[in-house]
């Protein structure tokens, strides 16, 4: 018995890993009838069930012979290799005896008499098993007359409804409400490792450590995202910062004279070529980004005056008026705005257009991507209104929120007094001055809120103008209004959307308090 | 386990971030999203602007933050390193449905040089969440040949039920039926993953109780989808059709208003299905004439002889969306139901469904056939050629190894009443699919074409309408549970693979615990919603043990038939 059971366990032990089972799949067939099998466990579980001799049908196919020859086989191949793993395994059995020993919960034990009976059995009859008890001395006793402990259930606890400790709290249930296992160590703690199997009641296997936990899981990649970035931006970064502080320097060599507007292309040029290393022509026959042919007229040499080397004038290189460059560069908040201040750009424009600066692809992606991202960040317009839109309806909404609910309790407080007044109570003057000043600035109230909610409304309805307008353009297959865009559309439905479905909850709040 | 309440869980984190921002989606995320969200829902998180991120179009709105809620291809990095080398908003934040691979981090770190990206997140939810305990992954063409896997298709699955574990942070052990082998690869294939993935596994939480999943085959259990089902969810999918959870009235003759073609069935946003997707038809032309009533009280005093009292205007207007709402609801289910009770004249499902339930659970070949004969042939009632055929495959898978099996003389049958070659094929090829020898016998008391058994869990036992001679035929599906639950599912049908990582986390021991507790099950081939519905009601009534299921597609017979005859 317990060889065929270390048997079942064989392919869970490793040796097999479950990636060889589907490729080692062809090859695993039974030694006795040569049916193919899909791992080991299925061998396994073959040769249990089909070669062994407690099927009658079975047996008169495979015959007297091959059955000494199976119990051969089994006997050298399994029981030895049982016997092998032995010290590891059967202690493990034994642990496997009393967690299938379902008996000991099925058998309505009361806490008394056949409880403590069932479970020494077992452990008797597992001498591997580790001694350690649970504890009892938190068992409630029963006193006789006793009920169910779950609120729900509170059903009268006798022999037919079952008499029944929860292992782990300890409190009587009845049978149905203790149907149910949960793993404690020996301090009664839910151990779901180390503990040891105990019958418990719906309570505490419910309130088990996440239980009812179904957030879903996530894995935060960022850091390694950022890390992944950081390590190719870094040397980037050098890069760029060696060819910004070249162009400051050919930007000072420029501005920093007396007479800026004498400046020409061959001193920049000249002075470019001292401060880096210039690529020597005879170098290459090919751009060497977009590796088109140079010739002698047409597609000539130009070097980049950042970082010196030789570009083609087709896409990869370009010249870039000096002044526009500057402006550019200043723009962006690592530079100082200083500068801009000194020179006048009116003056720029006349002194720079004939200054040039010619930058390669590459450089300009270097020095210039962050900058022109910045630059065209706010650029767009039509956008900012609906955006603007938005804030504004949820300052309004905010205080619409902050206002209705004490206008509420302020008329829960009118109805209290009006149904005074109404029994014909003769109120004392005093408290009738300060009902009419609560009047008063109830209708106050009311006013501040109903003149948010017409904000409110204003805006719902000019934005509903906007989409039906832009909607009919739409269905017409003609372009939309001026400034407008499909985005921009979509956007103000939401607003629209949204400010409908707040009206909706809100104002009939209002309504209903009126 | 609630998936729908996992989904929610995903959805908070993509918007929960404060600020007005844009959504990107793309195809597979979007209908993800749409059936755990609502734009409503959406909107209240400041999601203004939805779109999916292969629009072109798109505005350069460079005042917005996106958030990005995308699927793991080659496709989306594609465009996703495109948009980042370009970026249209202010800030990124991006969220995977799945594993992503290192180098798909690599080839969006490398492009985002202008640092756009603040947030990269694995979310796992590549599956569509049907309703709390149904899950699909929406694939049909899984099939290369018989039995064989579409490695394309393979992967897909791999990947989803991969990312369904994950989201309910479960590190199963896997069963699965030892006679296929399409289980079987997709079984050791999962475990190997799950024993590679230990940086994620050690992160979810250990239970006493190892949650189990159970892969299964549909080719075990063709009987089931081709039963007419007559419960609310079942029937409509079975008649009508279901995507996405959306039903599409197009093409009906009764005359519809535009709100009432494409119908959104969603338990979670519509409490009158939530409350009658399970009841059959009968109880449930009880509960819609209950709702109707309701709705009649409440607006029968808003009827303009009673409107006098000022207040009772009042109160009418105040209720008014309210009305709106519940009356929209009620000519939603009108509508269906109507539309269902249609369909069951018209092709005489009454009729069909009593024959189809006695071939499938009672023993009596020769009234089988005659009937089968007589309905065949019928000039009384006209019945559609599907149906025929699904009779006749019925019968074939029933009577298969009959001594007086008739059918070659059904066959021809079919074939006179002017039913088309190539579906009446359907018949043969199910059985070449799904024939005796090629399902699995674990069971030689029950059979999947008996009646309830006896040792059938609690729950079970009481979904059964017995009584009710179209609703006779029990799934094969309750017994395999009622044996799983029991932890008695044989293992030399069900092997059992331990994922390496489980080895190393606990004793073998702990791996025998007797009465599960988390179990999920998934059907290769498909499931269908009267299993989903088996289920719904187990989990009612068993507090202990709680089941999620789910398949590689939702099937109605049209689609079973058409997935068998595109076997070839």
């Amino acid at each position: 018995m317990i060889g065929r059971r270390v048997l079942g366990q064989v392919p869970n032990e490793g040796e097999l890993s479950p990636t060889a089972s589907p490729n080692g799949a062809e090859s695993l067939s039974c030694p006795i009838c040569n049916e193919n099998m899909i791992n080991l466990g299925q061998l396994n579980q073959h040769l249990d069930d089909t070669h062994t001799n407690n099927d009658p049908s079975e047996s008169v196919n495979i015959g007297p012979y091959l059955e000494k020859d199976l119990k051969n086989w089994f006997r050298t191949k399994v029981v030895d290799r049982a016997n092998s793993l032995h010290p590891l395994i059967s202690s493990k059995l034994n642990t496997m005896d009393v967690v299938d020993n379902m008996g000991y919960f099925t058998i309505s034990d009361s806490a008394t008499s056949s409880a403590p009976n069932s479970t020494t059995n077992s452990r008797i009859s597992s001498p591997g098993l580790e001694t350690s008890e649970i504890s009892r001395s938190h068992w409630k006793k029963p006193k006789g007359n006793d009920f169910c402990h779950l609120k729900e259930c509170k059903r009268r606890l006798n022999i037919k409804n079952g008499i029944v400790n929860c292992r782990k709290c300890g409190f009587l249930f009845c049978n149905e409400h203790t149907y149910y296992r949960i793993k404690v160590n020996q301090t009664l703690q839910y151990d779901p490792l180390g503990g040891q199997f105990v019958r418990c009641c719906i309570t505490c296997f419910t309130n088990k450590p996440f239980f009812n936990n179904f957030e879903g899981f996530a894995l935060d990649d960022t850091k390694t995202f950022q890390e992944l970035r950081e390590k190719r931006l870094e040397s980037d970064r050098l890069k760029t910062i060696v060819l910004e502080k070249r162009l400051r320097k050919i930007f000072a060599f420029v501005y920093d004279r007396d007479n800026p507007s004498k400046v020409n292309n061959s001193e920049v040029t000249n002075y470019v070529k001292q401060i880096i290393h210039w690529q020597t022509d005879n170098e290459l026959n090919n751009c060497p980004l977009c590796f088109k042919q140079f010739g002698r007229f047409l597609m000539r040499k130009h070097h980049c005056r950042l970082c010196g080397e030789i570009r083609c004038d087709d896409g990869c290189s370009l010249d870039i008026p000096m002044n526009y460059l500057k402006q550019l560069f200043d723009q962006s908040p690592e530079t100082n705005e200083q500068y801009d201040q000194n020179h006048p750009t009116e003056d720029d424009t006349i002194v720079f257009d004939k200054v040039s600066l010619r930058i390669c692809k590459l450089c300009k992606n270097r020095v210039f991507h962050r900058r022109l991202f910045t630059q065209n960040r706010s650029s767009s317009t039509g956008i900012d209104d609906l955006l603007s839109t938005i804030r504004l309806v949820n300052i309004y909404k905010e205080k619409i929120h902050q206002l209705l609910p004490g206008f509420e309790e302020d008329l829960q407080r009118l109805q209290t007094i009006d149904s005074a007044s109404n029994s014909n109570q003769i109120l004392p003057t005093k408290e009738l001055e300060d009902d009419e000043q609560f009047l008063k600035m109830l209708v106050e109230k009311r006013y501040k809120i109903m003149s948010v909610f017409n904000k409110i409304d204003k805006i719902a309805k000019g934005l509903k103008l906007t989409i039906d307008q832009n909607d009919t353009l739409l269905s017409l297959k003609k372009p939309l209004a001026e400034g407008m865009t499909i985005d921009q559309l979509k956007i103000a439905r939401s607003i629209y959307m949204q400010l409908a479905s707040f009206l909706q909850e809100n104002m009939l709040k209002l309504q209903k308090s009126s | 386990m609630d998936l729908v309440k996992v989904g929610q869980s995903y959805v908070d984190k993509i918007v929960t971030d404060t600020g007005i921002k844009v959504l990107l989606l793309d195809d597979i995320t979007s209908s993800i999203i749409s059936l755990v969200s609502t734009q409503s829902e959406l909107l209240n998180h400041q999601v203004y602007l939805i779109d999916k991120l292969e629009n072109e179009n798109r505005d350069t709105i460079k005042q917005l933050d996106c958030v990005c809620f995308l699927s793991v291809s080659e496709k989306t990095i594609n465009l996703l390193v495109e948009e980042l080398g370009a970026p249209k908003y202010k800030s990124y934040k991006l969220y995977f449905n799945n594993v992503v691979p290192n180098s798909f981090l690599e080839r969006l770190a490398e492009r985002d040089d202008l640092e756009m990206v603040d947030k990269v997140m694995e979310l796992f939810l590549d599956y569509d969440i049907l309703n709390k305990n149904l899950f699909s992954f929406k694939q049909l063409n899984i099939f290369n040949s018989i039995d064989a896997w579409n490695q394309q298709q393979f992967l897909l699955t791999l990947a989803s039920l991969k990312s369904l574990c994950f989201s309910l942070q479960t590190n199963p052990i896997i069963r699965y039926e030892s006679n296929s082998r399409m289980c079987s690869k997709l079984a050791s294939d999962l475990s190997y993953e799950f024993g590679q993935s230990s940086k994620i596994m050690e992160k979810f939480p250990v239970n006493d109780i190892p949650p189990v999943l159970l892969i299964l085959d549909r080719k075990n259990d063709p009987i089931t989808p081709l039963l007419n089902p007559w419960t609310y969810q079942s029937m409509v999918h079975e008649l009508l059709g279901i995507f996405n959870n959306t039903v599409d009235l197009t093409g009906t003759p009764s005359d519809l208003p535009p709100d009432l073609i494409k119908l959104v069935l969603n338990p979670s946003q519509d409490p009158f299905y939530a409350q009658s997707l399970y009841l059959n038809f009968g109880d449930l032309s009880d509960s819609i004439k209950t709702y109707v009533n309701e709705y009649k009280e409440k607006t029968v005093k808003h009827n303009s002889n009673e409107l006098t009292d000022l207040n009772d205007m009042k109160h009418f207007l105040e209720s008014f969306p309210e009305f709106k709402k519940l009356s929209n609801n009620i000519s939603k289910h009108m509508g269906l139901i109507t539309e269902l009770d249609r369909k069951i004249n018209e092709n005489h499902l009454w009729q069909v469904s009593e024959l189809e339930q006695s071939i499938a659970v009672n023993d009596n070949h020769n009234a089988d056939l005659q009937e089968l004969e007589k309905l065949l042939t019928s000039q009384e009632f006209k019945i559609a050629n599907n149906l025929k055929v699904k009779l006749v495959c019925l019968y074939a898978i029933r009577y298969e190894l009959h001594p007086n099996n008739q059918l070659p003389k059904m066959l021809s049958i079919l074939l006179q009443q002017g039913v088309p070659e190539f579906e009446i094929n359907t018949v043969n090829r199910m059985l070449k699919y799904s024939g005796s020898t090629k399902r699995l016998n674990d069971d030689s008391e029950s059979s999947i074409f008996n009646q309830a058994t006896n040792n059938l869990l609690q729950g079970f036992k009481q979904s059964h309408e017995n009584d009710n001679i179209y609703m006779q035929h029990i799934p094969r599906l309750e017994r395999v549970i009622s044996k799983l639950v029991k932890n008695k599912l044989p293992t030399a049908h069900y092997p059992t693979l331990i994922n390496d990582f489980l080895k190393k986390q606990r004793p073998v021991s702990d791996l025998n615990g007797a009465r599960l507790q988390d179990i999920i099950i998934f059907f290769v081939g498909g499931v269908t919603y009267e299993e989903a519905r088996i289920i719904n009601n187990f989990n009612l009534v068993n507090k202990s043990t709680r089941i999620v299921i789910g398949g590689t597609t939702v099937h109605n017979t049209n689609s079973f038939m058409t997935q068998v005859l595109e076997l070839e």
